[in-house]
This record gives C-alpha cells, structure tokens and sequence, in this order.
C-alpha cells in the first residue's frame, strides 16, 4: 500500500495561535487571579520573546548556547545609552539597540560558529562574560555596577493619538504586538526550508552537509536570528524596567533561557513560550515566599529533566 | 583527460600525522559503469570516499569531475555538482519522517510540488513508499539501509558513492539492495562506485574492481581479473569467496558429558509493549561453542541483552554456574564471569587502545601480575594490536577495532563470552582470522556463545545451533544436520 505524506494542517497552527494571542492578550486581568501583576505579565511576554528565539538554535539547529544574554543585554544598554545620550525617541533607539545586539551575534557568531558542542558552548560564556564585564567596569557609559538609569519609556506619536507607554498595561501591550510577531515569524521560519533545514543539521550534521547543506552558514544564520530575538526582548526589557544592570547579561541570566526552553519542550513552537511563562512566574513566586528560591528553581529543573524531558508542550502533545 | 570519463582522480593522497592513509591513487570511471572498491579493513576505501566527496581534503594529486577540478571544495560545493554518497554506518535523520528525510535534502534541488514528486518517485525506487509517515529511527536496520541511499539520491546525483550499503544485512535482505543497486544503474544511469565486503555481490554487479590495500592501488581489473589474481588472493580473498573453512579443526568432544553453564529457560522479554523474545530455552555447555543464528529482527541481541541484564526478562529462568542471574544487575553478572563483545564494537573512541584493554580490569580488581599476563596474552592473540597500543579508538580500522573488542571481553576472570556479530563489517580474510582466534579462545577453555548473521562462519565454528524466528527457537541441533538439509537451511538462514 502506497502511503500518502502527512500534509499539514497549517489551518489547525493558525487556530491554536489564535487561542494563544487570545489568552496573552487577556492575560493581563486573569494574572491577578493566581497572585500576580501587570509587571510579571510583562515580563513572562518578554522572555517568551526570549525563548522562542534560543528554541530556534538548541531546539531546531542543536547547538547550545550559554551566552544569549549577551545579545539581550547589550541591546538593551544600547538602547539605553542611546535614548539617553542622544535624546532619541523610543522607537529609533529600540531599532538601534536591536541593531547593535544583532551586530554582537554577528561578530561572536562568525568567530566561533566553526567550534562544536562542549567549546562552542564555553566560548559562547566566554564572549558572555566579557560584555558582562565592559557593562560593570566601563563606568562613565554604562554605570557600572550602579547600572544605566533613566531609561525612557514614554509616548509613541501615532498621528491620531498618542500611545501612552507609562502606564503598565498599555506597555504589556506594545510588549504584546512584538510577542505576536515574534511567534508568527518563528512559525514563518520553522515551516519554511530554511527551518527543515536547521532540523536535518540537529539531526546528522555531517549527513546534511554531504547532500549539499553549507551546514555553517545555516548554523550562523540560525545563531543570528536567535541573537535578533534576544535583542528585541533586552530593548522590551530596558524600557520596561526603565534600567539596566550588569546582570542583565549575565550567564545566569543565559542559563535561565535554557531552563526556559527546556521546561517548555524544545522544538515545538508553543513549547518554549510556554517554558517561559511558567519559570518566569515560579521565580517570582517563589523569591516572594524565600530568599533560598533559586533552590526550589533549581529542583523543578531537576524533576523536569528526569520526568518530563521533552518539556510541558512534549508531554502535553505525547499524550494525545 | 579521458574525455570519456565522469570522475578521475591523479596520484591522490592523503596522510594523517605520520600515516599514509592514501598514496598515489590513480582511478577513473566513465558514465553508466559501476566499480567497485574492495580490499582489508583499513586499507583506505572510505577514506578514498571522504576525499571524493570533500570530507577530507587530499594532501596530494587531483580529483575531476565532469572535466572540472573539484579537490579542495567543501562537501555541499561537490554534493551539489551531483556526487551523491550514503555511509558505512547509517546516515539518517533518526527523528524526521521517512518522507521528511528526503523532501528536505531533495527540496535545495528541485522547488515545490516538483520536489514532493521527486520524492515519492525516489522512495519508490528505493522500496519504502508505503513508510512515508513512519520515523526514520524506528525502521528496520534494512529500511534504514535503504533511506540512507535514498537521501543519496536527492542531490541529482549523476555520480553515487555506496559506502557497503548491505552491511548488516542476512543474505535475503541484501538481495534487495542487490536489485535496487542493479536498478540505479542500468534503469536510472547512475555511475556508481561500491565499497562492498560480500565477495558474491562485488563478483555479481561490477563492471570492474579495484582493490587497495594499506592505502595502495593493488590490482585493478574485470572480476574475472581480479578473481584470478594471485596478490588479491593472498591480501584479500585467502579463498573465502568460495565458502568458509578453518585453518584448524574443531575441538572434537561428547558435548554430553559436559557440565552446564548457561541455561536459559522459557525467557519472556519484551521492549515496551512488543513481545520479542517467546518462551526461550537454550542450554550452553561448558568448553563448547554455540551459534545463535537468525535474520535480522528474530531477536538474537535481545537474547544476549536479557542474558547480562540489560533487558530483563518479565519471566522465566537464567542461571549461570548453577546460580540464578535474572534477577542481579549487569554488573555483577558481568563480574561472576560472562562478558560481552557488542555488535558494532562499541569500543571508547577516544581512549588508546591500550587504556581500552585495560578498563575491564578496574572493574574486576584483578591483581598487576596477573592483569600484565592477561594483557600480554591479549597482544599473542592479536599481534596486530600491539602496534596500535597509542593510537586512539577513533583511529582504528573496523577489523582493528573488533579485535580490539574481543580482546577486551577477554579480560578478567571470563568464563563464558557472548559475542554479538564479530564478523560484521570485516573483510573475509579478517573474518576467518577473527574466527581462529574466537577456536583458540575456546580451546583455552572459555565457553563461547556466538550470534551472527555470517552463518557460514557461526556453522563452521559451532559445536551446537540454535535457530531463531521471530523471538522462538524454530531449530536445535548440530551445524551438520542443518547444512544437510538444504531446504531447511535455506528456509531459515537463506544459505
């Protein structure tokens, strides 16, 4: 018996999507009911950003990286010093930090893209540490370890009316029109070749090369877009704080976005936004009860790497 | 140039640190032929691949192809020019689908519903489209076999590098890979270079064969040629393309007044929900050798996996020297004296050889005297190992790299070895050495179980045969009664 591929069902994405925007999108009033605040809401949209992105390169290209805060925080010190020094408005300086955290997963990535496994993984941290330390040394740009104050966050002219980004709940919603095109775009690059292709190199690396694969530029490529994401939520991150500090782009922080994505279910679209959402909120909760949070974080991480290796949305969709 | 020729190569050569893995080879193959490789393991075939296909770049000489010069080009810059290459050891993508692993390599070629087309057209070709849905890693060792070549196939291939593309196989499986290879060529008008160890198959579809030996170009010529000549004979063949016979003779003993070692009763092992071993009673004797045959799938593996432990039977009996094992962890099994040689080797690639001889002994806490007249006892066994003593596992040629793990199963206080497939990969001549000393471990008194898919091999050396079918011993007896009997042997071995 011939057997017929199993086409698609692009309608049945787009509906779950759907379901998701609609979801985030009431977030913001359904958050209080499980003790939390505008400001976590944002937050959990702002890694999600995060997340989806790195999903892209330990989910689908299989390259794991521990320096993507890297890209995050610089930035969103971008941004930053730009909007301060430079009296820019919002918009031109977020366009301008996303510009130059993309530029640092540029450099880094041509660099050590060549290197696999265990040392493009050290040298990710390397090159991590060191934008970790010009933020806390470089004292007259930065503020050092006293951190870059003062970053704006406040109306976009839209002609008719003018967007309010003060207030919190307004701001969860610009935060939220990037969310929306941060998942369409990843889905956008999942399905095309370009994301097929990421899988055939997490796969047989070598295999996809031999078939005619420049398997290094799809890898540095893949690092890139992964850096963009990064980028886009540390300028989010900036305004929403209105601050930066040097352990923004800290390996810790790295290291939080793999728990994010592998909690979630690597690979998956919903999967790392998920991720995401959940570690966001537990941090939270937990640090409000303790000081000794990062243990209980650290053991949910544990149990979900023995019980639930393929994540929450792994699970979720194992089951049925 | 021979402006007949697709592919040429000029005193090609590359050598690693101080080895000369390659030495001025000089090859050619004009459009529509189909060559095959042949020779030792490690005398440089795939290697002589990986410098085709630019996986190593050569040191020395020339590779064109279609007139052009491509030595030095990356491999998705020669992929592209149309040289498609499956692998030794199964090249897929084990989570993808069937279909997925090849529309995603075919898609860079050919954009669309031409694309999906091509597809379908190439799994048919190769036998799995009725497997589109299925995920590449849960396909039979065959149908894996299979894809590999497929995904070969994508790259509008004119030129196809088949790295032994039946290895593994029992002999009706590769009948089928015979026919679809016998297909690229003459239906499809591929050029094809074949590394292939299985004598019948090379001697069966080749055009011409060249065989190198330690990285050399020894004779090259018709099969006819190259059966006939003498310097192929006594590197390569040593007459094993005529069937199999030992230098040596058996052990003549009554198997019946020997004591019993290992017995294994009505063993029920399952893998998730799958049923694969039913009901299985085998008897090993003390100082004899006995061949578990099978085809792919009957459930030989599982059998020496349930044996160590390493998948526990749900019921049924295992003792070993009077005590029962099923219950114990692998460990302790391994430590009251049975030891294993993989399939596949599994030997610590990145470990020398010698400080893989020696981890059994970390284990076993056996004493210096006795570890150094154990190791130098290994080294008698396999001279050829004592030259490697300092190179890495990764540096091994597969026969290298099976006497290596026979000789480590020996290690340590081992009274009965299981050995999962040690002919597998090696080249007749090797085989019948890896045979020889497998008699020679048995006549110093260690009681063997042998699997293997070379049932000539396993018949010639076993004292007793056991036959399994789908998880069941179907036959049980003397390796003479079952050659005798033709239509049986064929029925459950395809010899």
């Amino acid at each position: 018996m011939k057997q017929l591929p199993i086409e698609k069902n692009r309608a049945m994405d787009f509906l779950k999507m759907a379901i998701l925007f609609a979801i985030v999108a009431a977030w913001p009033k359904i958050i209080p009911l499980v003790g939390g605040y505008t400001g976590l809401a944002i937050e959990m949209v702002i890694f999600a950003i995060f997340a989806l992105g790195f999903d892209l390169l330990l989910g689908y290209t299989g390259i794991l990286s521990f320096g993507q805060a890297a890209y995050f925080g610089l930035a969103g010190y971008s941004m930053g010093i730009i909007c301060i020094h430079f009296k820019l408005p919002i918009l031109l300086g977020m366009l301008m930090g996303i510009l130059v955290g993309t530029l640092g997963a540029v450099i880094v990535g041509l660099l050590i893209i060549r290197k696999t496994g265990i040392y493009f993984a050290m040298l990710t941290i390397a090159f991590g540490q060191m934008f970790f330390f010009i933020a806390s040394r470089w004292k007259t740009v930065t503020g050092g370890e006293d951190g870059l104050t003062g970053i704006p966050r406040d109306v976009i002219p839209l002609g008719l009316f003018n967007w309010n980004l003060k207030n919190d709940l307004s701001f969860f919603y610009f935060v939220f029109v990037f969310f929306i095109a941060a998942t369409l775009i990843k889905y956008w690059l999942i399905e095309s070749h370009f994301g097929q292709v990421l899988k055939t190199i997490r796969e047989n690396e070598k295999r996809a090369q031999v078939v005619g694969y420049n398997v290094r530029r799809y890898k540095l490529y893949s690092f890139i877009v992964s850096g963009i994401f990064a980028a886009v939520a540390g300028t989010l991150y900036a305004m929403f704080l209105r601050y930066m500090f040097p352990q923004t782009l800290d390996w810790v922080r790295s290291g939080n976005v793999v728990i994010m994505a592998l909690v979630g279910g690597l690979g998956t679209l919903f999967g790392p936004i998920l991720g995401a959402g959940v570690v966001t909120y537990l941090m939270n909760f937990i640090s409000y009860y303790t000081k000794y949070w990062q243990f209980f974080v650290g053991a949910i991480f544990i149990i979900f790497i023995l019980f639930l290796p393929r994540g929450i949305w792994g699970f979720v969709q194992r089951k049925r | 140039m021979n402006v007949m020729n697709i592919l040429e190569t000029e005193e090609l050569g590359i050598s690693f640190g101080s080895l000369e893995a390659l030495q001025d080879i000089n090859f050619s193959i004009k459009p529509g032929e189909l060559k095959s490789i042949i020779g030792p393991n490690g005398a440089g075939k795939t290697t002589f691949f990986n410098l085709l296909t630019g996986v190593h770049k050569p040191s020395r000489g020339r590779i064109r192809f279609k007139e052009e010069d491509i030595s030095g080009l990356s491999p998705h810059q020669i992929a592209r020019k149309g040289i498609g290459r499956s692998f030794q050891i199964t090249a897929i993508f084990p989570e993808l689908t069937v279909y997925e692993n090849v529309l995603i390599p075919a898609l860079h070629y050919c954009k669309g519903s031409m694309g999906r087309d091509r597809v379908m057209e190439i799994l048919e070709e190769v036998g799995l489209e009725d497997k589109t849905r299925e995920i590449a890693g849960n396909l039979s060792h065959g149908d894996q076999r299979h894809l590999d070549i497929a995904i070969a196939l994508t790259c509008q291939a004119e030129l196809l590098l088949l790295d032994e593309p039946t290895s593994g196989m029992p002999p009706e499986e590769s009948l089928r890979t015979v026919e679809l290879i016998r297909n690229l060529k003459s239906k499809k008008g591929y050029t094809i270079i074949l590394i292939e160890h299985k004598m019948d198959i090379v001697l069966k579809v080749s055009d011409a064969i060249t065989v190198l030996y330690f990285g050399k170009k020894l004779a090259e010529g018709t099969p006819e040629e190259i059966q006939q000549n003498e310097e192929v004979q006594k590197a390569y063949l040593g007459g094993m393309e005529k069937g199999f016979s030992l230098s040596q003779g058996k052990n003549k003993r009554s198997a019946s007044e020997k004591a019993e070692i290992l017995r294994l009763e009505k063993i029920n092992t399952y893998y998730g929900e799958s049923h694969i071993l039913q009901d299985i009673s085998l008897v090993v004797k003390k100082g004899e050798i006995v061949s578990l045959l099978g085809r792919n799938g009957a459930g030989k593996t599982t059998t020496l996996r349930s044996i160590l432990g390493l998948t526990p039977p749900r019921s049924g009996k295992i003792t070993f020297k009077g005590e029962i094992i099923n219950e114990k962890s692998t460990n302790k099994i391994v430590k009251s004296g049975l030891s294993l040689v993989p399939a596949e080797r599994r030997i610590f690639q990145n470990l020398t050889l010698h400080e893989n001889l020696e981890l059994p002994f970390f284990l076993k806490g056996i004493p210096g005297q006795e570890k150094r007249s154990q190791l130098d006892q290994a080294y008698e066994y396999f001279p050829a190992l004592k030259e490697r003593v300092n190179h890495k596992g990764n540096r091994l040629s597969g026969g290298e790299q099976q006497m290596l793990a026979v000789a480590r199963a020996l290690m340590g206080k081992v009274e009965c070895m299981l050995l999962d497939e040690p002919s597998q990969g090696l080249a007749p001549l090797i085989v019948r050495h890896v045979a020889e000393i497998i008699l020679e471990i048995n006549k110093a008194g260690v009681t063997i179980l042998l699997v293997e898919q070379n049932a000539l091999m396993a018949l010639a050396l076993a004292d007793r045969v056991y036959v399994i079918d789908q998880g069941q011993i179907v036959y049980d007896g003397t390796p003479e009664v079952l050659l005798a009997d033709q239509e049986m042997s064929q029925r459950l071995l395809g010899v």
